[in-house]
């Protein structure tokens, strides 16, 4: 039996934050376990640090105070200054051992850390009696939780056997087998439905829609609760035929609680620059408020669920 | 919204509130003691020039008042020759000095306070229940066997100032009826003479002794109390035989309300708290109908005064956490929830028997006394002990003004010194001693108020006063405790936490190269600083660093605790920051935590908004660790809420497990933040803006830039 305890904990993924009082995750007040690694490239990314399964540098150059710890300490000689003090960091080389982040006052933050289900059920049941008294629990997000199904798996059923209750958040591009195993520990799938045109989800995030539209049917007929996550990008998929879908498919499926319309938010382009990448959507702003109401009208006007801003 | 009739008075209230009459009160008690009562012995003299003083105020009824007896407290009219005898202060400082001659340099350090008196409750209700009449023949029974001189002169000046309450009610009567108001003068001939009858009546009678008691100690602070567990058996009678509806009692409510506020306009620092709910002496929960109506009219009413607070009983029904969550969302930053296991639990620990800790209520902001059993140093308060860490660190320097502070006792710096412990010893000991003499002081002025300042018509409704034959200050009062403030613990249990890491443990600097960063403001010293900002803080549910923050607590409450007053009382720790922030912050240098000199320091109990950064389920979580049972005096916390969130469900939900966690008393913001910085630009467009800022709200245009700016401040946990 003991053996068997030491083979299930082992499983471990990196985890890229564990954040506290998430109130727009789900029901209730909640804690929202991110998951680093993503199957999608989407050009509005609001989390670009957790497409890449393995940990990474970020980079505040704000917060450097230019002290050149990190220059004397990294193992492979990455940091360096140029002469009027723009720290560069040779990523190419960089591994990810988090070095000079451990040493840095604040610029520097190694994103990602390797953590088994255990210590994240651990960090997550200290908010218990607000998940109690609000109706919340945890929520496990990312990058995709799908990315690493076993892994999801193990962390939903032990939040399960701690009485959670649990939300996925997904965009459902997986494997059915992948999506069913998790139906007996899930309460609520978040999914996402980031264009109902195929050519269109392509184009934006790389992958075509099919088989997320596939899923999140066969979820629906084996009665799983879901909330349609839409982010709305204004100039990418702010389009009536694509409201009208988003509507349509809600109509179609009968446990469908809620859509939740996404605004953009350009929270992303910071830490695209953070790890040193750019950003698809530079100069995009936060669509105004009037715009959104109508676009949640739009929505609302073609289905009987109710549609809220996220 | 308000009846139309209420609206009116509304705008009526704002009108004569801003352009209140002169009132020459303080002037006739000094004239009259100097003239008409100069040969009377003293005891005698401030009952009479009190009596006198009472009588002079003119009675004035305005056509479609239904509740009688209008006084004003913002304008005094200037006392030209004030009777020493009648002066509680000149003396008591003197003999303050006497004994320490180091005074002022303790008080510009804030190592000790001054004085300030009220902040208490009295049993208003022997007054509904028997009429002045009956709580008369109580005195005069007393004085036919009186136990002693003293006994005898105080029953006297009660009667004295009873008959005085009478005769201005009586005033009113003849004016009344001029204004052919012959409802309101059958009442006011009714009552506070004889028992009330009614609702009406209850409601007439609390407010003519109210503004009477209230001319007698005008302090900000003392207030009505449980007013609704008075007032409801009146209601509860009036509703069983059909006499009155719920709607008109709303009304007779929202113009009792209105009347509160008239008196004290714009004068927002003076609270007059009306708490709500509560539990009985069986444990039992006393929230009534009167506890939701008076939350409700506040909420509706566009005034500031007076105080409505939320007393949850244990396992709170569900539909008064709905409108306390309510009354934070849109209660207009004016809502503060008091949990009765939490506080009763500490004035039990303060050796309170249950059966007075259940009658508890706020005098003023958040001061918890009993009521009707305090005497009135209830709050006396502030000291800085992030200022006497700072001079423990520096071994008794200031950093502000490099000069040594030598009333302050520090043999050496922290550099003397090899561990911790020992350094953690000496500075909560010297603490300890400046603790002392703050509450020494309150026993010189006490001992001083006791003659000059005898309070007879409150202390005859404070128990003990009548079985002892003792003013409240005489001890008379059953619990003759001071209350004070040790304000910015957290932010000295974030700064010893990092002492303790950064000097002792991890070895980050030595004790010299801190002192000197600290020196200078961490001027070149910016990856110090970093380091120790980056040490975990209280709030931020880490268990070493909420240790330290209840070790901290509980030490400088215990210091309070610890205190036997001059008639057997306590003092008590009373854990609030009220308008406090700029003033400590403007002698404060770099703090040990990593914080630039002049930081603004934290709210009560609530962690600095800078240590709050793993959101506000965490930092409930540290504040759950803090030593409640040991706040006899109340511990507040404030939560300001980003508006994007702070729906009722989820206030709801923070608020209930806050409790769960055995915190004290809630309170906060939700306003947006973009509201409150354009309020700054254009004031004009904001006047109706009220905002909570610590202990007591105000109209957010009224306050100075600083407290604008300890507001804007804070931390407001966005999701």
């Amino acid at each position: 039996m003991k053996e068997r305890i030491d083979i299930m904990s082992e499983l471990t993924h990196i985890i890229f934050n564990i954040q506290r009082f998430s109130v727009n995750d789900g029901p209730g007040i909640r804690t929202t376990v991110f998951m680093k690694g993503c199957m999608l490239n989407c050009l509005w990314c609001h989390n670009p640090e957790s497409k890449s399964p393995r940990p990474q540098l970020m980079l505040t150059p704000r917060q450097c105070i230019g002290c050149g710890e990190c220059v004397r300490v990294c193992p492979k000689a990455l940091h360096s200054f140029t002469e009027d003090g723009v720290h560069l960091i040779d990523r190419g080389s960089c591994t990810g051992c988090g070095t000079c982040a451990q040493e840095c006052v604040g610029a520097l933050e190694l994103c990602g850390k390797e953590m088994a289900a255990d210590e994240i059920i651990k960090e997550v049941m200290k908010d218990l009696p607000f998940y109690k008294n609000s109706g919340g629990g945890m929520t496990v997000s990312g990058g995709d939780p799908l990315f690493d199904p076993a892994f999801t798996l193990e962390l939903v059923k032990k939040a399960k056997e701690a009485g959670l209750h649990v939300c996925i958040e997904t965009s459902g591009f997986s494997k059915w087998e992948n999506v069913e195993a998790l139906i007996p520990c899930v309460d609520l799938f978040l999914w996402d439905v980031k264009e109902t045109d195929s050519a269109r989800h392509k184009e934006y995030t790389g992958v075509p829609n099919e088989l997320i539209l596939d899923n999140l049917r066969r979820l629906d007929a084996a009665g799983a609760k879901t909330v349609l996550r839409c982010p709305v990008i204004p100039g990418y998929n702010d389009r009536s035929e694509h409201f009208a879908a988003i509507a349509a498919l809600a109509e179609s499926l009968s446990h469908v609680q809620e859509i939740n319309v996404e605004p953009y938010h350009p929270l992303g382009q910071s830490k695209s620059e953070a790890i040193g990448k750019e950003y698809a959507l530079a100069g995009l702003a936060f669509p105004k408020e009037e715009v959104v109401k109508e676009w949640i009208a739009e929505i609302q006007n073609n289905t009987r669920v109710p549609v809220k801003k996220a | 919204m308000p009846s139309p009739r209420i609206q009116a008075l509304e705008k009526q209230c704002a009108r004569i509130g801003q352009s209140q009459p002169e009132s020459h009160f303080m002037k006739d008690y000094h004239s009259s003691a100097l003239t008409l009562y100069k040969d009377c012995p003293q005891w005698e003299k401030t009952a009479r020039a009190m009596a006198y003083a009472i009588v002079n105020q003119e009675a004035s009824v305005l056509p479609g008042d239904t509740i009688g007896g209008r006084v004003y407290h913002l304008k005094e009219a200037p006392v030209e020759k004030t009777d020493p005898d009648l002066d509680y202060l000149t003396e008591a400082r003197a003999a303050f000095r006497k004994v320490y001659p180091e005074a002022d340099e303790l008080f510009e350090n804030q190592l000790i306070g001054g004085t300030a008196v009220g902040h208490i409750t009295w049993f208003f209700d022997r007054i509904l229940s028997l009429g002045v009449t009956g709580l008369r023949a109580r005195y005069e029974e007393a004085l036919s066997h009186a136990r002693d001189e003293e006994a005898g002169q105080f029953y006297q000046g009660v009667l004295i100032l009873l008959d005085a309450l009478l005769e201005f009610n009586d005033k009113h009567i003849e004016v009344c009826r001029k204004a052919g108001n012959d409802e309101l003068a059958e009442r006011m001939a009714r009552v506070p003479r004889y028992p009330c009858r009614t609702f009406r009546e209850a409601v007439q009678s609390f407010f003519m002794q109210h503004i009477v008691v209230m001319k007698e100690n005008p302090f900000g602070g003392n207030g009505p109390g449980r007013l609704d567990y008075y007032l409801w058996p009146y209601l509860e009678r009036d509703l069983a035989a059909g006499r009155i509806t719920m709607e008109e009692a709303r009304e007779i409510i929202d113009e009792l309300f209105l009347r509160i506020d008239e008196r004290l306009y714009g004068r927002d620092t003076w609270v007059e708290a009306i708490v709500v709910g509560g539990t009985y002496p069986n444990g039992c929960s006393a929230v009534n109908p009167l506890t939701y109506m008076m939350v409700e009219s506040i909420m509706e009413l566009d005034i500031t005064h007076p105080s409505v607070y939320i007393r949850l009983p244990e396992n709170p029904p569900e539909d008064l956490l709905r409108l306390s969550a309510r009354y934070m969302t849109s209660g207009r930053n004016r809502a503060q929830i008091l949990y009765d296991p939490a506080v009763i639990g500490a004035l039990v620990e303060r050796g309170t028997p249950m059966r007075d800790a259940v009658e508890y209520a706020c005098g003023g902001c958040m001061e918890v006394g009993v009521q009707g059993m305090t005497s009135d140093y209830l709050y006396i308060g502030y000291h800085n002990p992030l200022k006497m860490l700072e001079l423990m660190i520096t071994g008794g320097v200031c950093l502000r003004t490099g000069k040594k502070i030598r009333s302050f006792h520090a043999e050496k710096s922290l550099a003397g010194y090899d561990n911790f412990e020992d350094f953690y010893r000496d500075f909560i000991e010297e603490a300890g001693r400046l603790t002392r003499i703050y509450l020494h002081e309150q026993d010189i002025f006490s001992e001083r108020a006791q003659k000059a300042r005898p309070s007879y018509l409150i202390s005859s409704m404070i128990d003990d006063c009548l079985e002892r034959g003792r003013n409240m200050h005489a001890g008379g009062a059953r619990y003759h405790d001071y209350g004070g403030t040790p304000i910015a613990l957290p932010n000295v249990a974030d700064c010893l936490y990092a002492i303790r890491r950064a000097v002792f443990e991890d070895k980050i600097c030595t004790a010299d190269e801190l002192i000197g960063a600290l020196k200078d403001d961490f001027a070149d010293c910016a990856r110090l600083q970093k380091q120790l900002r980056n040490l975990p803080k209280y709030g931020m549910d880490h268990a070493e660093a909420d240790e330290m923050a209840r070790r901290v607590a509980a030490d400088f409450a215990d210091m309070y605790l610890s205190y036997r007053t001059r008639w057997g009382g306590k003092g008590k720790p009373v854990i609030l920051t009220f308008v406090y922030a700029p003033r400590a912050a403007a002698i404060l240098g770099a703090t040990a935590d990593g914080g630039n000199a002049g930081r603004l320091i934290s709210h009560g109990v609530t962690p600095q908004s800078s240590s709050m950064t793993e959101g506000i389920t965490a930092a409930i979580s540290s504040t759950g660790r803090m030593p409640f049972e040991k706040f006899a005096g109340g511990a507040s916390t404030m939560w300001d809420f980003d508006s994007s969130w702070a729906t009722v469900p989820v206030i709801e939900a923070v608020l209930k497990t806050f409790i769960e966690k055995g915190g004290q008393i809630f309170q906060g913001n939700t306003t947006p933040l973009e509201e409150l910085l354009d309020a700054q630009l254009h004031p004009e467009e904001h006047r109706q803006l009220i905002v909570r800022v610590g202990g007591y709200s105000a109209r957010f245009v009224a306050l100075t830039k600083e407290l604008q700016d300890d507001i804007i401040g804070r931390m407001r946990h966005g999701a």
